[in-house]
């Protein structure tokens, strides 16, 4: 009735009369008791009745599909509502603050105290955990509790990783892989190795060289035999190599030659050991007293030992000097190259030297140095740092320090122990140095309360008297870093008067740290 | 004057809590709520107070003073000294979130400071001048005013008359033509005819021209919707020509379909208008912002007797809404409801104060059946019927594909309003999840507007906009 109607009214009256006869009886019937006669008004007539009887008559359509009924049964309770507020307060805190490591904390005490995200706040904590690591997705899912997870398996414009790691590992894509091999690297070494070493062999060589990369980069002493038996075994040098194979081998030779105990790693003593030769001391010392030390003597020229096929055999390493200006000798290219990944004890046994003596003689002899335009340059120096970031040695890195200027030392900076990075910034003046801070972006510390007050005090002077600039990054990491008893000191500046360090410090680190620490304070209020 | 007060929520403290929810609801701006939010710590005030009429601040600003904020919490409204042209203002927002977050640190303050007094007085003062009868007159000047009362009756009878007249030839003449013209008429043509509506007086009509120009031509379905709009329309005229034959409550519900109602203050005057006391909970909140006008509708629900009620605001972008009602809020109150032959719109008469939880439970339709067939009962006494609000007991939401439902325990279902905005939906999936609980809603022609659901007797507003742009 309704569509004929309709159809009527698309048309007009004038092309097309009102179809009685197609209109229920009843419709007629009240149609012929019509005062109206002109054929527009009874066709409104009969549509207003038409309609109005159509939807008094309606009913709820009925849903075909099938009901998930099944009932979350949380067995944790709802976080209670002022501890709920504090996450608010996280996601609406100053753009300077670390967020996510806020969140984090927040998160932890909220699954420690056996809590779930209130209703109100799941779809908030969701987005704004969607760009966040997976470390923090993991805790958010554990966290919005089964009425969280049942939303998210709904919401496909969230992209939160939570299937087991096994799963992931067996049916997720490459790049899945990876981001889980290397999460589980540093979380759980042994689960990480013991997948890769179930799927080893079914893996592509290009694949295995990805794992491997990522091996190097987290090289642990677990690694060890799994990466002896490779070198034994898998990647042996053989005809008709392929370049992934070669890239392979030399990853994985130079992963032992971290190892003294590996035997690869005894081929190496053995070939380098007659190098190491004892000398009488140069200059009036050596002239005086008649004693002797212990030198490495490179050849200028290839021998058996340093020869391009027997490094590149042993040790994997390519002949191809990308500054070949700078190596007198291809055997200080292979020196140095190696200087990056023996442990640094090597040297000190080999050259019966302390660190400091060592480095003495690496840094400063002469068969190590070149001069370019016009200044001297230790060759070794790139290498031996980047053995110091790697192996963290502490003792390394403390005779270090000492001896390079700043802009070599801020790859140590970050790998330097709480400690030594606190003696380093006190003696050097570096409180308000952005650069030498953002090397501790990635660190998880807390600094002493001593050095910690003396940092606040000194940001605010610097900032607010001296007129210095001061970077709004070092704030995230005092956010972090600081110890908590160190936020009584900060300083507000007096930001009536016309200076723009002081409102520029006020607003960049006093507003976002005082933020900090009232956040901190309401969480720990949840013992 | 009304005769207000807040009635203490427990027996340790004292008066008016807002909640996020209700203070979110009275924000329709984000920069300021989040502006706000940055100034609701303790540590940014200077001072702060309240009793049972006034809410008050002293934030430190730019300026070498304090700015001075003040909210009138027994009629929503905002003072604040900062520069600010928006309603609430930032440090308003503030007060709100602060009272909201540190209510125990709330000193209950009587008597306010001066710069306080001065304001909620005058606006006291206000509220009783508005509601205080008119003052004796003379038997001359009574039959002065109501000689004009009548002259002014007869002018705008006169004046709607021709707003019908106009309206129904129209429609008769696009009945004729057919409606496959009207997607080629443009939206001006519809405004034009409109506005001759407004200026005869007639702005109810106004309201139904301007659905028919707002149709999604783009889509189908305009077909059938044109044709249900064109019906309506016409009842509403051919009810006119009748309406000295129809009883009186259906008169006064044709004259506020042509948009010709009662005022408020008549209202609150008229000593025979029904009213009814109960605990009203606001069940929700919907703001529609027209060419130059903005409409607040509150929906409320009285949880002893199940009677609903539609409260309206006005305002334009020169005078901000007062908001006077906060979603989720239960008052216990009298509420006086324009005649009609469905009672819904409505004032607050009497409000006596707020209630923090219910004692029990709102009673319920079971399923969308009842639903449907108090619908058809009110259709057969209000054939205009729309917007009705509802509580539905066992109510699971259902995405199915892209379209979120709301299915009762017997599988039929309700399609949520077009106009629903995404994050609504996120908010009620977030609170309803997997379970079948009881709803609070809007049955709307187009599908169910959620507003708010129960649990453990506690009534959860679903955030989220339903502010819609006509």
């Amino acid at each position: 009735m309704w569509q004929k109607l309709v159809e009527n009214s698309l048309i007009g009256t004038a092309k097309l009369k009102l179809q009685k006869e197609e209109l229920p009886a009843f419709l007629n019937e009240f149609l012929e008791n019509s005062v109206f006669t002109d054929e527009e008004s009874l066709f409104l007539q009969a549509t207003s009745f038409a309609n109005l009887y159509l939807e008094s008559g309606a009913l709820p359509p009925t849903f075909e599909g099938v009901i998930d009924d099944s009932k979350f049964e949380e067995t944790k309770a709802f976080a209670p509502k002022k501890f709920s507020k504090i996450l608010a307060y996280i996601l609406d805190s100053s753009i300077y603050l670390p967020k996510e490591y806020l969140l984090q904390l927040w998160l932890n005490k909220l699954i420690v105290k056996s809590w779930v995200v209130d209703s109100s706040n799941i779809n908030t904590i969701l987005e704004f955990g969607n760009k966040l690591s997976n470390k923090s997705k993991s805790s958010i899912y554990e966290a919005v509790g089964k009425k969280g997870q049942w939303l998210l398996a709904l919401r496909k414009d969230l992209n939160y990783q939570v299937s087991e790691d096994s799963q992931i590992w067996d049916e997720g894509d490459n790049a899945q892989r990876k981001v889980l091999f290397e999460e589980l690297r540093k979380s759980e070494p042994l689960k990480a190795m013991e997948f890769l070493e179930k799927t080893w062999k079914t893996e592509s060589i290009t694949t295995k060289r990805a794992f491997l990369e990522i091996m190097d980069s987290t090289l642990q002493e677990t690694d060890y035999s799994f990466l002896d038996n490779l070198w034994k075994y898998e990647f042996l040098p053989k005809a008709n190599e392929k370049e992934t194979e070669k890239t392979c081998r030399a990853l994985v030779v130079k992963m032992l030659l971290k190892f003294e105990k590996s035997e690869m790693f005894q081929i190496f003593e053995n070939g380098i050991t007659p190098y190491f030769q004892k000398k009488k001391k140069s200059g009036l010392m050596g002239f005086v007293t008649g004693k002797e030390e212990i030198i490495l003597d490179l050849p200028v020229e290839e021998d058996h030992f340093w020869s391009k096929t027997n490094i590149l055999s042993i040790l994997g390493i390519n002949s191809n000097p990308s500054q070949s200006a700078i190596f007198s000798a291809l055997s200080i290219y292979w020196l140095s190259e190696i200087m990056s990944l023996v442990p640094f004890g090597f040297w000190e046994r080999k050259l019966e030297k302390s660190t400091t003596e060592a480095l003495n003689y690496l840094l400063k002899d002469e068969q190590f140095k070149v001069v370019l335009e016009g200044k001297k340059y230790s060759i070794l120096l790139s290498s031996i740092i980047q053995n110091a970031v790697n192996t963290k040695n502490q003792t390394l890195i403390a005779s270090l320090l000492p001896m390079v200027d700043k802009d070599d030392a801020l790859p140590l900076v970050g790998a330097v122990s709480t400690e030594l990075f606190e003696q380093y910034v006190s003696k050097n003046n570096l409180w308000i140095d952005a650069q030498v801070f953002a090397q501790r972006a990635h660190v998880e510390e807390k600094w002493s309360l001593r050095f910690s007050e003396k940092m606040v005090v000194k940001i605010y002077e610097d900032a607010t008297k001296n007129n210095i600039y001061l970077s709004e990054n070092i704030t995230k990491i005092c956010a972090k870093s600081l110890h908590i008893g160190a936020f009584q000191f900060l300083g507000k500046a007096d930001v009536d008067i016309n200076n723009y360090q002081a409102k520029h410090y006020q607003r960049v680190f006093y507003e976002p740290l005082f933020q900090f620490k009232e956040i901190m304070s309401n969480i720990e209020k949840y013992a | 004057m009304l005769n207000i007060y807040l009635r203490p929520n427990s027996e340790t403290n004292s008066l008016l809590k807002f909640t996020d929810q209700q203070i979110e609801s009275l924000v329709t701006d984000p920069a300021s709520l989040k502006a706000g939010k940055g100034l609701s710590a303790k540590s940014k005030w200077v001072s702060f107070a309240y009793n049972e009429r006034v809410m008050w601040g002293e934030i430190k600003g730019s300026g070498a003073k304090p700015y001075r904020t003040q909210i009138d919490i027994k009629s929503i409204a905002f003072k604040c000294s900062c520069p600010s042209f928006k309603f609430p203002c930032k440090h308003s927002i503030g007060l709100m979130l602060l009272n909201a977050n540190e209510y125990d640190s709330f000193e209950n303050a009587i008597p306010e400071p001066d710069w306080v007094k001065e304001w909620i007085d005058k606006r006291e003062a206000k509220a009783e001048k508005a509601t205080e009868s008119e003052v004796e007159k003379t038997e001359e000047e009574v039959l002065k005013a109501d000689k004009q009362k009548a002259k002014r009756v007869n002018e705008r009878v006169a004046n709607v008359e021709d707003a019908v007249a106009e309206l129904d030839l129209w429609l008769k003449d696009l009945v004729r033509t057919g409606t496959l013209t009207l997607p080629s008429k443009g939206i001006q043509y519809f405004e034009n005819l409109a506005k001759r509506m407004v200026d005869n007086k007639a702005s109810g009509l106004a309201g139904w021209v301007r659905a028919l120009g707002n149709l999604d031509f783009q889509n189908e379905t305009w077909k059938t919707e044109a044709l249900s709009i064109i019906s309506k329309v016409s009842l509403i005229i051919q009810a006119f020509r009748n309406i000295n034959n129809l009883n009186p409550e259906l008169q006064y519900s044709i004259k506020s379909l042509l948009g010709w109602s009662q005022s408020s203050k008549e209202l609150l005057e008229d000593t025979n208008a029904f009213t009814l006391k109960d605990e009203w909970l606001v069940i929700g909140q919907e703001t529609e912002n027209m060419e130059d006008l903005i409409i607040q509708r509150n929906w409320l629900w009285g949880t002893k007797n199940n009677q609903s009620a539609l409260i309206l605001n006005f305002g334009t972008k020169f005078s901000p809404l007062t908001n006077s009602l906060l979603s989720g809020s239960i008052l216990e109150g009298e509420l006086s409801f324009f005649p009609a032959v469905w009672k819904n719109r409505a004032v607050l008469k009497q409000q006596k104060g707020f209630i923090e939880k219910l004692e029990t439970p709102p009673t319920t339709m079971a399923n969308w059946l009842e639903v449907f067939a108090h619908r058809s009962k009110l259709l057969s006494i209000y054939p205009w019927a729309t917007d009705i609000p509802m509580v539905l007991a066992n109510a699971r939401f259902v995405m199915d594909g892209t379209k979120g439902l709301v299915v009762d325990q017997n599988k039929h279902y309700q399609l949520l309003v077009v106009s629903i905005d995404y994050n609504k939906i996120l908010n009620l999936m977030a609170i309803m999840g997997n379970n079948a609980l009881t709803i609070a809603g809007i049955l709307r022609k187009d599908g169910f507007l959620p507003l708010g659901v129960f649990e453990n007797n506690e009534y959860i507003i679903i955030p989220g906009n339903v502010a819609k742009t006509s």
